[in-house]
């Protein structure tokens, strides 16, 4: 469901060409239409009409970067906060792959630090 | 009231057939209407057999479909008859047919029309089936929808049932209305393949067939007609109120396993044809109904035993 | 001159007379509309005037026809699908080049949609064009190859580079046409809206110079520009008289009516239609439009204006051959009514659009290069 990367010339390595270090942001969050199933979040992007299927975490990702625009390390930050800093490598893999996954379907647009 | 000379039948004949030549023949299936044209006898004979009880459509009514089937050219008429099926603007993927298999040409061309080109409908690629309150009972019709990968036998349940009591949807696409969640009928000879064929005319008499069709891409074809039941009662919808992915296992005892929430939504969503092109509305609607339907896979060992857990299904979902 | 099909017409320009219309003239006008990839935008214009009249008299009645409500809705959604398909494709390859200061100017759909030009309600298509400078074509063209797009030639199996491939870079204004794999849409990137080949060619980098910017608040580091109101309406007029085939076009001759009634109004922009024209050498395809616009189609060019294209007018006896042709290449039939004509007219206006985009000795060259690599042995099924 949803665009995963492509095939051949996934954006990862796009994405690291551009390093990690500015900002994302979610352009035009009026267009996302959201449903709630268990744990699970369901997203409609009027957009591109695309459906997507996030898990709690890469929800909580996509909810920050909604409320402001943020690079990596503050998300990394931010969430550390939330669930606990047991496992810093593993969460910030986590961010990682939630980023490419975001960047590759759209839901997430680039910009430099002011 | 639906009178004799308003659906097509062995006694106007004569009518449909000149009607048929003329490209001036329309006829419903369900909310649709199709305008079909052939000067080629040997479709026109099947035709008339195949759609035997399909209401006719009055000059009120508005064409979606334009369809002529036709040999490709003058000497493909007599020589090796090669027939296909031409929607005018609307590019199809077919190829010619060997003349024996026309009908085979105007099902797939109507149904390729249909298919890409009715998406006031979120469109499943699914067999429906519903039942209709019993005189004197109240309510409304109630629809079961059967999806699944091709091959997975719901064809077959869905003729089963369909002589079983229920009324016959589609064996082919669920037409979902995503306004209120109701299913409109699309009431279409079902093609049985292969071993289905002997399955079903074991159970339901040869008298309910088509002529067979032999050596198609898929091996041999007979259609079973829709019963006329279904025909007559066309135009009505029914809520959708169960979704079944069925799954034919030789000599399973009968297996029953509940989808719900996000599995059971992309499941939906994965049975559906068109909800890219239908958009917004199409995810809404498949969010509600993975909120409203209950979700099963059901796995059978015979037919009997599957109606039978249909039954007991849309018992339990009322 | 032979119109188009008066149904057809009336859809097009005053779908609320189609209110009382019967069953059976709605079923074929709707099939000539669907044909003419013209529904979408008459469904559109049917839901606006419902919009803007909630109460209605007798004469504004809702549409009686039954079933016809449901076509018009599947019209209408594929229209906003298109749509949506080609701000997406915008989007998406704004992502590509978000941190460079590249200008790039969106051409046809993508061009109505960005600029707002009425043309763009129910319009089908989701391809989208582009321009860039010609010196940026090659830097662009990588990033797109990297990023996800692969040549369309490879995405059908067949190999890329080749002869096709050298025509294209060596003789048409555009790179060969780029698929993205994950959406299947088509970008060309052109550097030009005409041939270097054709016997008349546009300055590419005044086209660039007078490109006017579309967002007011773009994301990336630069926003998107499309074409000046004269320049617009010449590519689009370029496109259908003269680089491409017109069988089929009627989109396109939609198009330019809606441009004439939306920048006609601005002012000096038939002085400076003229000037630019005369300029870029686009005057005899520019006589075409406003000639088959305002008959065909009632597009309110002044008469002035029609007459001032005159001088523009070809021979006589081209003119009346094009006044055969034209209106019946433009004019989808009903499935059940075959127009034969029309195939011919369409032929015809295919081998001269041909004639018009080559110099005749290499149009030879082309076609027998064609010929020869067929005869060749390359597998043809």
């Amino acid at each position: 469901m949803g665009s995963g990367r492509g095939p051949k010339f996934g954006r990862a390595r796009y994405f690291i060409m551009n390093e990690a270090s500015h900002l994302w942001y979610v352009p035009e969050s009026g267009s996302l239409v959201w449903q709630s199933f268990d744990s699970y979040s369901l997203l409609y992007n009027e957009r591109s009409g695309n459906t997507h299927v996030l898990d709690p975490l890469s929800r909580e990702i996509l909810d920050l970067l909604q409320e402001a625009p943020r690079d990596e390390r503050a998300l990394l930050q931010e969430l550390t906060s939330l669930v606990g800093d047991d496992d810093p490598e593993a969460l910030s893999e986590a961010i990682g792959e939630a980023l490419v996954a975001f960047d590759s379907a759209g839901l997430i647009f680039p910009a430099y630090h002011s | 009231m639906i009178t004799p000379d308003r659906i097509i039948s062995p006694e106007n004949g004569a009518q449909v057939t000149r009607d048929l030549n003329r490209g001036r023949l329309k006829f419903k299936v369900g909310p649709l209407v199709a305008r079909i044209g052939t000067s080629y006898p040997l479709l026109q004979r099947d035709f008339l057999d195949i759609y035997r009880g399909y209401p006719l459509a009055g000059p009120e009514e508005f064409v979606h479909f334009n369809l002529k089937v036709d040999p490709v050219s003058l000497l493909r008429r007599w020589v090796r008859p090669k027939i296909i099926a031409d929607g005018g603007f609307i590019a199809s993927p077919f190829v010619p047919l060997r003349g024996d298999l026309a009908i085979l040409a105007l099902e797939m061309g109507l149904n390729w029309q249909v298919g890409t080109r009715s998406d006031q409908f979120l469109i499943f690629h699914s067999g429906v089936v519903a039942r209709d309150p019993g005189p004197g009972e109240e309510g409304p019709s109630r629809a079961v929808l059967m999806a699944g990968e091709s091959g997975a036998g719901k064809s077959t349940l869905t003729a089963g049932l369909a002589y079983s009591g229920w009324r016959l949807f589609s064996d082919e696409f669920g037409l979902l209305d995503t306004s209120d969640l109701h299913l409109y009928p699309y009431p279409r000879p079902i093609s049985l393949k292969n071993e289905s064929i002997e399955v079903m005319t074991k159970r339901l008499g040869e008298e309910v067939f088509s002529r067979p069709f032999l050596n198609t891409l898929k091996g041999t074809i007979r259609y079973l007609r829709a019963p006329a039941e279904s025909l007559i009662n066309g135009h009505k919808p029914a809520r959708l109120d169960l979704i079944i992915f069925p799954q034919y296992v030789a000599g399973s005892t009968g297996g029953i396993s509940e989808f719900t929430g996000a599995e059971a939504f992309a499941m939906l969503r994965g049975a559906s044809v068109n909800c890219d092109r239908v958009g917004r509305s199409a995810f809404d609607a498949l969010s509600e109904l993975t909120g409203r339907c209950k979700v099963y896979g059901l796995q059978y060992g015979s037919m009997d035993m599957a109606i039978g857990m249909v039954e007991a299904l849309m018992e339990d979902a009322a | 001159m032979k119109g188009l099909p008066e149904d057809l017409k009336t859809l097009l320009i005053s779908p609320q007379s189609a209110r009382d219309w019967s069953a059976e003239r709605w079923s074929r006008a709707a099939y000539l509309a669907q044909s003419g990839a013209v529904l979408s935008r008459v469904a559109v214009d049917l839901a606006t005037l419902d919009q803007d009249a909630p109460d209605q008299d007798a004469d504004q009645a809702p549409l009686e026809v039954p079933g016809l409500d449901g076509c018009l809705l599947s019209a209408m959604r594929n229209g906003v699908r298109s749509q949506t398909r080609l701000s997406w494709e915008m989007d998406r390859i704004k992502r590509v080049f978000w941190d460079r200061d590249l200008k790039i100017v969106l051409l046809k759909g993508a061009a109505y949609l960005a600029a707002g030009i009425p043309c763009t309600r129910g319009r089908l298509s989701s391809d989208i064009d582009i321009m860039v400078a010609k010196d940026e074509l090659a830097s662009v063209e990588a990033a797109l190859l990297d990023a996800g797009w692969v040549s369309a030639k490879e995405m059908q199996g067949e190999e890329s580079g080749g002869y096709d491939d050298d025509y294209y870079r060596r003789w048409m204004h555009e790179l060969p046409p780029l698929v993205n794999s994950e959406r299947k849409t088509v970008i060309d990137v052109h550097h030009t809206i005409l041939p270097p080949t054709g016997r008349v060619t546009a300055d590419a980098a005044e086209l660039l110079d007078q490109a006017v910017p579309v967002e007011s608040e773009a994301h990336g580091r630069r926003g998107y520009f499309v074409l000046c109101d004269t320049d617009m309406f010449l590519h689009s007029v370029v496109h259908l008289f003269q680089d491409g085939e017109i069988r089929g076009g009627l989109r396109d001759l939609v198009d330019q009516t809606d441009m004439i009634a939306h920048f006609g109004a601005r002012p000096d922009f038939w002085e400076r239609l003229i000037a630019r024209a005369e300029v870029l050498g686009l005057g005899r395809p520019l006589y075409y439009s406003l000639r088959y616009t305002s008959v065909l189609l009632d597009a309110p060019v002044p008469a002035s204006v029609l007459d001032a294209a005159r001088r523009f007018a070809p021979p006589l006896a081209v003119r009346m051959m094009m006044d055969l042709l034209v209106p019946r290449a433009l004019s989808p039939s009903y499935l059940f009514e075959s127009d034969r004509g029309a195939g011919l007219a369409g032929e015809l206006l295919y081998i001269r659009s041909h004639w018009l985009r080559m110099p005749p000795l290499m149009l030879t060259r082309h076609l027998a290069i064609k010929a020869w690599r067929r005869i060749g042995g390359e597998k043809t099924a």
